[in-house]
């Protein structure tokens, strides 16, 4: 990704030509910490004219490290990249939509594993897909995908399975999917550690599970809708029954003069 | 002429234009409508715009086809002048164009109700591979829209005496089979003890009243359904008697319409609510998925055993037929009228007609045939047609309220020059905002008096609401399609403005050769003032003539033909 930014070659520094005691070497010794080297321009010595646009193109990198840093020691920890493979979210097939309230996405967590409450780190993400209000007549079922949203996980004191067969903790996130929604539940979850690792995504890097959601709201009061029926029919119905009724009287009346002429 | 009183009667014309309102927009386009946008939220803006711009619309083609006594090229010659001849062809184009497809559309009903007759949908056949299948069968999708049309050039061939008895016909058909379907829905939605259909479709969600996607809608399906502005009524108005009362009939028309959706709606709602678990998400749907995979589905699951399930089956696929036929013949008529207004012979007219929309249509009917995402099969070509000529039945109405202002605009001119009239803004509203109504529809044949209501609708409500559709329709394009300016991206929008550009180029290229031709009225006999057109901006076009009238260097077009057409105007 780095090297895409600048166009650079990714390779191990030292293949360039080997340095001892440079800063790389100063942050691992005192810091205990990964090190980048990023090349400045294409020469040894390069010509003063092209500082400028070579900051510039190298400006880019550290605020993309920023951006993504979490706790890469902690990611390259081999037992927690194990107890991340044993947690889980529940997958679609198996989730169940209660009739009424938020929609509840659990996922299993090993005991060990660092999780942390803050709602930036943990969560799961959604949106909902609902058809068009103006899709073809004749064409396939056209979809709008509404903006992603972020809810946060709560304890549920319960215990799961983890894929490993052990056992794990449950959590939960409670979506405030709308009763009156119908149409499709796209949702992924993202966790963090307390010492600031993320994302640990779940089902996994870009994907989401995606499940259909019926209406759940009651479809309408049967007084109200009474009162509409009578309103909208009556005033098509009743406009309607005039009209004809204005039609034959002058039908009539036109059909006699008629009779008089002839 | 004495036998022509039993077809000529009022009704003739109003199952003639409620046959041509009345197509598949009714039956399967609105209980979608309803199910997407909230059930009977959806009814409020839907019902508002039936007057506020349906009827209105009707009202004015209907006068003015009437005056004009002739198709919807003659009209805008009369209407317009000369030079705006070309509007009445692109009114006619849109209406043929959008022919083309169909009745391809029209013939997979058919085929639908085949296969319900004969128990081809029931026994729990899979509805998605019978519907892959059938639009995967070229040749079954091509006979039954040849079907479609033979049957629609059988019914137009004879004049007004046939269209009127085929629509009466299959109108009455249409009531009777709807109603019986309607029975049979509410008795299934009834079994579970709820008619939950019936209560989602008259229950109202304020949060989407609000929502100005839901009066869009409301707006559109209610301008398409009654087909306002679309040159139908301006056709059908050529064959009315001379003191036939518009506007009554434009109301009837309309509120028929709107009656017939609201059965259809229950229907279908109350069918689908009856046994799906999530009625909805099968609503929502793109159309042709509801009516031809869901529906054969939910009819198969009618109470009452296979009587009943057989019933249903074909009942409402027929009634869906006759919908889509009479709609076609409209189309059809709405061409061949402006054949014939030109002096040409109308069995001519007919036949090349009739070949056109066959030949024209025939890449619907096996071009890019896809599947979509579920697997379900879907003509792309046809979806296409569709996207761009559907919208281009805005322009028509746009076109129909232009002249309207500018017959205002004419008739307050003269009279600001005879001093009989102040100038100003305030002298056009008072003289030239009034003219058209008080000149074409308050005639005094009319029981019904529209008052200034009908201009405050014209004038100030249709071009805002003709901006608000054209520029939400266009901005909702841009904002969901991607590479929405891509020329060769058939849902984009640059496709659309191509082909209307160059149709549009070469009618107002042409529109000289148009008007050099000379057009027959058909007026009848006696008509006096009722057919006076010295008013009107093309009033004083000397190559507009009554039907008969010889016309030097064009004597070969008077020879007479086709009297069918006038028998119904001159009892």
């Amino acid at each position: 990704m780095m090297a895409e930014m600048t166009t650079y070659e990714n390779m191990q520094s030292s293949d360039l030509y080997p340095t001892t005691g440079d800063y790389c070497d100063w942050h691992y010794g005192v810091h205990d910490s990964y090190c980048y080297t990023i090349e400045i321009g294409t020469a040894f010595h390069q010509h003063p004219d092209d500082i400028n646009h070579i900051a510039v193109r190298n400006l880019g990198i550290p605020f993309y490290m920023i951006e993504i840093a979490d706790n890469p020691r902690e990611r390259a920890n081999i037992g927690i990249q194990e107890v991340e493979r044993s947690q889980w979210i529940i997958g679609a097939e198996n989730l169940t939509i209660p009739d009424s309230g938020p929609i509840p996405i659990t996922m299993c967590i090993d005991e060990s594993f660092p999780y942390t409450n803050d709602i930036n780190y943990s969560h799961v993400m959604w949106r909902t897909v609902k058809p068009t209000r103006q899709q073809s007549d004749y064409g396939p079922k056209e979809w709008v995908e509404e903006e992603w949203q972020m809810t946060g996980f709560q304890e549920t004191g319960d215990n799961c399975t983890l894929t490993n067969n052990e056992t794990g903790t449950l959590i939960v996130s409670n979506l405030p999917v709308p009763e009156d929604f119908s149409g499709k539940l796209h949702y992924k979850a993202m966790l963090g550690t307390r010492s600031g690792t993320f994302p640990f995504a779940y089902p996994g890097n870009g994907m989401y599970e995606e499940v259909a959601v019926a209406y759940r709201a009651p479809y309408g009061n049967t007084v109200l809708a009474v009162l509409l029926f009578i309103i909208v029919a009556g005033t098509v119905w009743g406009s309607l029954g005039i009209a004809i009724k204005k039609m034959n009287e002058s039908e009539s009346e036109e059909s006699s003069i008629v009779g008089v002429l002839d | 002429m004495a036998e022509s009183d039993e077809f000529s009667s009022r009704w003739g014309l109003i199952f003639a234009t409620i046959g041509a309102a009345i197509g598949t927009g009714n039956i399967w386009r609105f209980p979608r409508m309803v199910g997407a946008n909230g059930g009977g939220t959806f009814l409020i803006p839907w019902l508002f715009f039936l007057f506020a711009w349906s009827i209105p619309l009707v009202i004015a083609e209907f006068a003015m086809g009437k005056r004009s006594r002739t198709g919807t090229v003659g009209t805008f010659r009369m209407f317009g002048g000369k030079k705006l001849a070309w509007m009445g062809l692109w009114t006619a184009w849109i209406s043929t164009a959008i022919g083309f497809y169909y009745a391809v559309v029209a013939g997979w009903c058919m085929n639908y109700f085949r296969l319900g007759f004969s128990g081809g949908l029931s026994g729990g056949v899979d509805t998605v591979e019978v519907w892959n299948n059938f639009l995967q069968t070229t040749e079954l999708v091509i006979m039954f829209q040849a079907l479609v049309i033979l049957i629609t050039l059988a019914a137009i061939w004879g004049g007004a005496k046939m269209i009127e008895k085929a629509n009466t016909f299959m109108m009455l058909s249409l009531f009777a089979l709807l109603f019986l379907a309607l029975f049979l829905a509410v008795w299934m939605d009834m079994s579970d003890g709820s008619l939950d259909g019936a209560l989602f479709m008259f229950s109202v969600d304020f949060e989407i009243l609000a929502q100005p996607e839901t009066w869009i809608n409301g707006l559109s399906q209610s301008a398409w359904s009654c087909s306002a502005g679309m040159g139908m009524a301006i056709t059908y108005a050529v064959y009315m008697r001379k003191d036939e009362d518009t506007t009554l009939n434009a109301f009837t028309m309309g509120l028929a319409n709107n009656s017939i959706s609201i059965i259809a709606g229950l229907t279908v709602l109350s069918a689908i609510f009856a046994v799906q678990d999530d009625p909805l998400a099968t609503v929502t749907g793109g159309s042709s998925a509801i009516t031809f995979l869901a529906l054969p589905e939910v009819f198969a699951q009618a109470p009452g055993g296979k009587i009943s399930q057989w019933l249903m089956m074909w009942t409402f696929f027929l009634a869906l037929t006759f919908a889509a036929l009479t709609s076609m013949i409209s189309t059809v008529e709405l061409c061949v009228r402006n054949f014939v207004d030109h002096g040409y012979e109308r069995n001519k007219a007919v036949a090349v007609t009739g070949s056109a929309i066959f030949m024209f249509g025939l890449p619907s009917t096996f071009l890019w045939i896809k599947m979509d995402a579920d697997g379900v099969a879907f003509p792309e070509f046809l979806e296409v047609q569709d996207h761009i000529w559907g919208y281009g039945l805005m322009f028509s109405g746009l076109f129909i309220a232009f002249t309207i202002w500018k017959f205002g605009w004419k008739i307050w001119r003269e009279k600001v020059e005879l001093g009989e009239a102040e100038g100003g803004i305030m002298g056009y509203i008072r003289h030239g905002v009034p003219a058209f109504r008080d000149e074409f529809i308050n005639t005094g044949d009319n029981d019904v008096w529209i008052g200034r209501w009908w201009d405050f609708i014209m004038f100030i409500a249709f071009p805002v609401l003709f901006t608000v559709l054209i520029v939400s329709y266009f901005g909702d394009m841009i904002a969901n399609t991607p590479n929405v300016w891509d020329p060769s991206n058939p849902h984009g929008i640059t496709i659309i403005l191509l082909f209307w550009g160059v149709v549009g180029s070469l009618f107002i290229g042409f529109n000289h050769l148009l008007v050099a031709r000379p057009v027959y009225r058909n007026v009848p006999e006696g008509a006096g003032a009722s057919a006076d057109i010295s008013m009107l901006p093309g009033g004083d076009d000397e190559l507009i003539v009554n039907r008969g009238d010889v016309v030097e260097g064009w004597e070969h077009l008077s020879a007479p033909e086709d009297v069918m057409d006038a028998e119904l105007s001159t009892s």
